[in-house]
């Protein structure tokens, strides 16, 4: 396949492989497979749209960070992703960071509460690889 | 897989791997043969040396005998820096700041309890919010929070959710100085308006015991402890407020490694100095989800307590339910140890590792001072847990640290596929083991089989000297997240 993912076995956590053609990509299905972690194949309605902004010194930081934001979003508000629409890559004024902004489907998970899986804790920097066709990403669990 | 690194038996159960390339001490890992053959070639060997490279790191980077692979540090993973040249590390803390656990003592026994644990495992359960997203009935103001944040635990029982006696056993008396609500995200105080008196997912439990061994009277005695009574065990953390400074300063670390030029093989070992402005707001906020976490093992003991309340129609003080202690199994604490013959203070970075210290500390709580601190040891749903307490030797070989637990044997995908749900509920069930759990996967995933036996990691911490044996006890019932 051109692009997706695969949670692979790992003892204490969940370690993730995303791939694809691109960082947009690639940061599109890391986040296809967080959800996937947490809510199996539950269905999430995409009734909701969200912005998302994030900012971070070089790829690997941004990528833990878009991850990272999403589950705060869903801890505080309750809002778990269906999909990532168009990611855009800009950098900052002083050229010392990049910010990512992106667009969020999904719904809140008042609708899907029975069907969590499992908690995700964090996006790690343990064991984290990006290249430009595929990543590798540790979840706390 | 990682590579084979060299490791040199020491005194027995000390498994020396001598410093090389950018390591700044030894690594030293307690662990039996057995443990160590099975260790060789895993990444956890591997994070203990990476953690010898931190700046500042004095003695020894340590690993307790259930070492296990973790992000940065390995669990189990013990780092004590100087505070002038040292740094402090979020991952040597962990995301679940200050996850630990606490036991409750009561004078009813196991025989009586029996008769009615399913009504109290469901009370429990009824009374106990569990589970991913689980919000608390506790609605937190801004202002309610950082109460929280500085006060910990002692909020908690001024609110009414425990005794003024429970604050004199706990590590810290439940509140960790040098907090600052201040260095709390406004994103990580959101995470924690309503989480407080919620149990979590994961590895989380609440478990009611009996005393099945005592192997020492009179720490026994000392404790409390006696044959066939019934403790209650509360496991959870800081839950997405801890998760939150973690990762925040996580990102504060990133930058902090290069303003500062220091070199790190893992960069989730990244860290910044403890006197640098970095170290210091990290500090104070890891200190205040600290708190956060003793300030909700509070209020989730008083749910135990309101729940034996319901189930035997006797008050909790009537029934004895004293808390034994309360320790911290991630944490960094600033405290007093022997460096090279000189007493100085140090940060001691714990992750998954219990403080343990030893006979006539100051630290220890006067009841205990004379036979050491309660060190609680919880194994898994169906087999036993153990109560140890602090060493002398523990002081001088593991800045006074010993295990945390038992660590997992199958991945939670292997648990699924190889344990079915109504033959570990047969087993349980066999075990005289009652559990309620938010999910039937969420309890396959946690089952007895899926964890180490914890026997063996006791076996080894006391083969190394680092805490002794009190007593042994096995579940009845459980509540899991």
């Amino acid at each position: 396949m051109t692009q997706g993912f695969q949670v692979v076995d790992h003892v204490a956590d969940v370690r993730v492989k995303a791939w694809g053609s691109g960082l947009k990509t690639i940061f599109s299905e890391m986040s296809r497979a967080m959800w996937f972690v947490m809510f199996g194949e539950a269905e999430i309605p995409a009734s909701h749209r969200w912005p998302i902004q994030v900012t971070g010194i070089d790829m690997e930081d941004l990528l833990v960070g878009f991850l990272n934001e999403q589950l705060a979003l869903f801890d505080i508000e309750g809002l778990a992703v269906s999909e990532v629409e168009e990611i855009t890559f800009e950098e900052s004024r002083d050229g010392q960071e990049t910010c990512l902004k992106s667009v969020m489907c999904g719904s809140h998970v008042s609708y899907l509460d029975a069907k969590v899986n499992l908690q995700i804790k964090a996006a790690t920097f343990h064991g984290l690889q990006l290249t430009p066709t595929e990543a590798w990403v540790t979840f706390d669990v | 897989m990682a590579k084979d690194l060299k490791m040199v038996p020491g005194q027995e159960c000390h498994w020396i791997m001598p410093r090389e390339g950018g390591m700044k001490v030894d690594g030293i890992v307690f662990a039996t043969e057995k443990i160590i053959g099975d260790l060789q070639g895993t990444k956890a060997i591997e994070q203990v040396r990476n953690v010898a490279y931190l700046p500042g790191i004095l003695q020894a980077s340590l690993a307790m005998p259930d070492i296990h692979e973790g992000y940065g540090f390995p669990i189990g993973g013990v780092a004590a820096t100087d505070l002038n040249s040292g740094v402090i590390s979020p991952g040597g803390i962990g995301y679940d700041i200050n996850c630990g656990v606490r036991i409750m003592v009561s004078n009813l026994t196991r025989p009586h309890v029996q008769k009615y644990l399913e009504q109290l495992v469901n009370s429990m359960f009824l009374n106990i919010p569990t589970g991913v997203g689980k919000k608390g009935s506790i609605r937190l103001s801004k202002r309610e929070l950082e109460e929280v944040l500085i006060r910990g635990a002692g909020w908690a029982v001024d609110k009414g959710y425990g005794w003024d006696a429970d604050l004199e056993h706990s590590e810290e008396r439940g509140s960790m100085k040098g907090s600052d609500p201040g260095h709390v995200s406004e994103r990580a105080s959101k995470r924690g308006s309503d989480g407080l008196g919620t149990l979590g997912s994961g590895n989380h439990f609440i478990e009611v015991s009996f005393v099945d061994e005592i192997f020492d009277d009179e720490a026994a005695q000392s404790f409390g402890l006696f044959k066939d009574q019934v403790v209650f065990w509360v496991h959870s953390g800081s839950r997405g407020l801890g998760h939150q400074v973690c990762t925040d300063y996580l990102r504060v670390m990133r930058r902090a490694v290069s303003k500062y030029g220091i070199s790190l093989p893992d960069r989730q070992l990244d860290c910044a100095p403890v006197m640098s402005d970095e170290g210091k707001q990290y500090f104070a906020a890891m200190a205040s989800a600290a708190n956060y976490a003793w300030a909700n093992r509070q209020v989730l003991a008083h749910y135990v307590r309101e729940s034996v309340r319901q189930t035997f129609g006797e008050s909790p003080e009537s029934l004895g339910m004293h808390m034994l202690y309360d320790v911290a199994h991630n944490i960094g604490k600033i405290e007093e140890h022997l460096v090279d013959g000189q007493k100085q203070e140090v940060l001691v970075h714990r992750k998954g590792a219990t403080r343990a210290f030893g006979p006539g500390h100051k630290d220890v709580p006067r009841k205990y001072r004379k036979v050491g601190q309660p060190v609680l040891i919880p194994g898994d749903m169906g087999r036993a847990s153990y109560i140890l307490k602090g060493t002398e030797a523990a002081m001088r070989l593991s800045f006074g640290s010993a295990c945390h637990g038992a660590g997992r044997a199958l991945s939670r995908t292997q648990a699924r596929k190889t344990i079915s749900a109504n033959e570990l509920r047969e087993q349980l069930s066999n075990r005289g083991v009652f559990v309620r759990s938010a999910t039937m996967k969420g309890l396959v995933e946690e089952a007895p089989d899926a964890y180490k036996d914890v026997g063996a990691v006791v076996e080894a911490t006391a083969c190394a000297g680092l805490a002794e044996k009190v007593a042994r006890v096995r579940p009845m019932g459980v509540i899991k997240g």
